[in-house]
């Protein structure tokens, strides 16, 4: 993934001008890797073709001699043992012994080529990996799976690591831990944090500026209104002024600040910051989506925070005696002296 | 309570004196009788006895008979005492509402504590005589004003005393509260002018102020003007409306209104002679305040024809308001997200709030926990038994919340002594000026007396030039700048605080009814 870093200061944004796509970043659509392709495999007589393809629905769970024969009763055992040989020797098919029942598993069929020239512990450190997909599996997961000693474990990943078949990704929810999985997959989601990370880094500049954006949005719409408003009843006007995260989304991705493809989803949890934030209010709609309108709080600043004491951040420690008193308060005497009302 | 015990003699001393606050002192430590108020304060009885009488006409103290009608003892009530500095807020709402006459008679009645409404008239006419010596005094419109402000239940009657042989007075038992005494207007007019001195009819039945009637018009004012900030004014007036009516039909401090039919409203209107846009929209303007997060007014049970006015909600969403802002000025913007989302979602685990708040990692917990040290938040250790997750797995759930009340008490205690601050910097800049101060009275007196006989503004403006230097001048004006800033802090202080103590005086009545 390439690095994105939100190189736009805030107040750019703010001025409200189009600015240009400074934000470099490649849209991150999770790519669906197909374990398996679906390719016809030459070489193979139909039914041998049809038994690899039973295999490789069931994927890594394997299938029993017997399943075989109650899909295709048509098959003796006979042709049953002479089918598998035949796809153990072309190496599209291992066995495996599991709980004591024989099962064929398909293998991926780039695997054979990619795995040339490796020992056998690359081989089963591949394939546990291979197993974890895009989201990954921890270095102890590994080590239990394939019974490697640490030291053996970490010689094999960093060579397959240098073989450019598997990497390291660094996961979101839990700091520095790694992830393994094969080189050429597009880590998940859950790993990479979605639209908000950029490797591994929350975006929160990022994030903050949509949150400012959405706002101006929304107060926007507001305005456009304002010499118009009672023109409508207050319901309707409500209405007029509100916008569903859609038209958020669509004003979002008509500035470009970002050229990450964000979803409706993604929208939804900026407006979720701006309602927390006490800045806009949400009306659940008709069909069960929310509609989101700017409002303006119940209340100015009270009072207290307008003077020193109400911020104060030794308001605990303070008293008519001691070091931190009213009488010679510089929190106070600064906020005295300033000409301008405060009020 | 030290900030309470502190911001009370702070306040005594302010509007009563040295002697009075001494005894508040005294008494914000528990209840005392008076020898030993007199031995603490090491002051003639004579003195006690007199700064015991200005506490309770005042209604900041109150007595009680103790060991079976033996004794008496004393007792502060430091709420009443905090209402003081609330006045000049209660002159100015009446005087919007009811005129300047009126204000004069309510500060007649602040100035004695209490009073026969005799002579609170005649009070009010000798110093309107001495304001404008020219223009006759309209006793009658006094004596109007007067009659309204009992009609409109600003002041209560006293009860009157029925027996005082024993060592602590007897006082009638009695419902009627506002029952106005005989009054004849004829004789306050001769009194008046002068023409008579007898002894009015109602001399003993006195008045004080009805401080939650005055309470009421400050919730009042607050409810609309959340109302007309977060919609317009049409709604702020519709607000004004519902609240007049719901007084009609529900007593003022209940947190519901009965319901009111809503062709009521419109009758209102129309007797007020408004048919504007708010008329025309009525059933919007109620539909777009119930919907809202504030929950000012909800449907009533009744049907959709009645509204009621739901005045503890109002009351709570004000204070979210009131808390959100202190959280978002105390520790930023994102640490407020956080306090809402917290408030909102009742029980939230720490993971739960970096996703919603969408903050990073570090910054929420960072935020989380200066919340939870300050006391916004609260942590609650909840651990699942290990046989439901598997044996040996004692998992325990770390969650935050919000307890209202809690914070609400501790933001009230900040609020003394913010107040308490704000006073004795007060006392000190003052103090540090006294020579100023005292040469600028001097001067005044000096410019009244002048001015007495005969002199023109030009004249004594020249003579009085070179009294003071430029300097002492200068200064002058920064000791008044600085004066005039703290009493609007302290002003602004107290809606902070009224505020909370609605919050308060809510969360109790649900306690009690509950009960
Ligand atoms: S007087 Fe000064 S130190 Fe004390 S609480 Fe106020 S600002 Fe803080």
């Amino acid at each position: 993934m390439s690095k994105r870093k939100a190189s736009i200061s805030v107040e750019e944004l703010t001025n409200g001008d189009e600015s240009p796509t400074i934000i470099k970043q490649e849209p991150v659509t999770p790519v669906k890797q197909e374990p398996f392709a679906k390719a016809p495999i030459v070489g193979l007589n139909e039914d041998a073709e049809k038994v690899l393809n039973l295999l490789q629905s069931h994927g890594t769970a394997g299938v029993s001699d017997d399943v075989i024969a109650k899909c295709y009763p048509e098959l003796g055992p006979q042709d049953r043992v002479a089918i598998i040989n035949k796809l153990v020797a072309a190496g599209k098919v291992g066995i495996f012994n599991q709980k004591g029942v024989l099962v064929y598993k398909a293998k991926d069929p780039a695997e054979g080529t990619q795995i040339k020239g490796s020992n056998v512990e690359e081989k089963t450190v591949f394939t546990i990996v291979k197993e974890a997909g895009n989201k990954g599996i921890w270095i102890r997961d590994i080590r239990l799976k394939s019974n490697l000693i640490q030291t053996q474990l970490n010689k094999v990943l960093k060579s397959l690591e240098g073989k450019k078949m598997i990497k390291a990704v660094n996961s979101v929810a839990a700091g520095k831990k790694k992830l393994y999985m094969l080189y050429d997959l597009e880590p998940d989601r859950s790993i990479t944090g979605g639209a908000w990370y950029s490797d591994q880094d929350f975006e929160s500049e990022f994030v903050d500026i949509l949150n400012q954006q959405c706002l101006r949005f929304l107060v926007m719409k507001k305005e456009q209104l304002a010499d118009k408003i009672y023109d409508y009843g207050p319901l309707e006007a409500q209405t007029l002024v509100s916008a569903t995260a859609q038209e958020v989304l669509k004003f979002i991705s008509e500035l470009g600040i970002s050229k990450v493809n964000l979803a409706e989803e993604d929208i939804k949890v900026i407006l979720e910051t701006l309602f927390y934030d006490g800045k806009i209010e949400k009306t659940l709609l008709a069909d069960g989506t929310y509609s989101y309108r700017a409002v303006e709080m119940l209340l100015p600043p009270p009072g207290f925070v307008k003077m020193p004491c109400g911020v104060c951040p030794v308001i605990r420690k303070c008293s008519s005696v001691g070091l931190v008193k009213p009488k010679t308060c510089e929190y106070l005497t600064d906020w005295l002296k300033k000409e301008s009302e405060i009020f | 309570m030290t900030e309470l015990r502190n911001l009370c003699v702070k306040i005594l001393k302010e509007f009563f004196g040295d002697v009075p606050s001494q005894i508040g002192s005294e008494l914000s430590w528990g209840p005392k009788t008076l020898p030993l108020i007199k031995s603490a304060l090491k002051l003639p009885l004579a003195k006690v006895k007199e700064g015991l009488v200005v506490l309770i006409s005042n209604g900041v103290a109150k007595f009680e008979a103790i060991k079976e009608g033996l004794a008496v003892q004393y007792i502060l009530l430091p709420e009443r005492v905090l209402t003081l500095s609330r006045i000049p807020r209660y002159l100015a709402t009446i005087e919007n509402k009811l005129g300047y006459e009126s204000k004069l008679l309510i500060e007649e009645v602040v100035k004695h504590g209490t009073i026969s409404i005799s002579q609170m008239i005649i009070k009010v006419a000798a110093r309107c005589q001495a304001e404008n010596p020219e223009e006759e005094v309209k006793v009658s419109k006094l004596y109007d004003d007067a009659v309204k402000l009992v009609f409109k239940e600003y002041l209560i009657r006293m009860p009157a005393v029925e027996d005082c042989s024993g060592n602590v007075p007897i006082f009638a038992n009695t419902e009627e509260n506002f029952k106005l005494p005989e009054l004849n207007a004829k004789n306050i007019r001769a009194v008046v002018k002068g023409e008579s001195s007898a002894k009015l009819p109602d001399h003993n039945v006195v008045w004080r102020l009805n401080h939650r009637r005055f309470d009421q018009d400050l919730r009042d004012e607050v409810m609309i003007s959340a109302i007309t900030k977060r919609f317009d004014a049409y709604a702020g007036k519709l607000m004004e409306i519902l609240l007049k009516l719901m007084y009609e039909r529900t007593s003022p401090w209940q947190s519901v209104s009965n319901p009111i039919p809503i062709t009521l409203i419109k009758d209102t209107l129309v007797k007020a002679r408004v048919k504007n846009y708010l008329y025309a929209n009525i059933q919007q303007y109620l539909k777009v305040m119930e919907n809202d997060s504030s929950r000012f007014l909800s449907t009533s049970i009744e049907g959709p024809n009645n509204i009621t006015v739901n005045v503890k909600h109002a009351v709570e969403s004000i204070t979210h308001t009131l808390l959100d802002h202190i959280v978002a000025h105390r520790f930023g913007d994102k640490p407020r997200r956080i306090f809402r989302i917290i408030r909102s979602k009742k029980y939230c685990e720490q993971e739960q709030i970096q996703k919603i708040a969408m903050v990073p990692d570090k910054e929420a917990k960072k935020y989380t926990y200066k919340l939870l040290e300050e006391n916004f938040i609260q942590l609650t250790q909840l651990s699942r038994p290990a046989a439901t997750s598997g044996p040996g797995i004692n998992k325990v759930f770390y969650l935050f919340h919000v307890n209202l009340d809690a914070v609400v008490q501790m933001v009230i205690h900040q609020c003394y002594q913010a107040l308490g601050n704000a006073m004795s910097r007060r006392d000190h800049e003052r103090s540090e000026n006294a020579r100023l101060i005292e040469k600028k009275n001097r001067i005044d007196s000096f410019a009244k007396s002048l001015k007495e006989q005969g002199q023109s503004e030009n004249e004594i403006k020249e003579m009085l030039e070179d009294l003071m230097t430029p300097p002492e001048k200068t200064l002058l004006e920064n000791v008044n700048s600085v004066f005039e800033k703290l009493s609007l802090a302290e002003e602004q202080l107290d809606d902070t605080l009224f505020i909370l103590q609605l919050f308060q005086h809510f969360q109790r009545d649900a306690i009690k009814n509950e009960s």
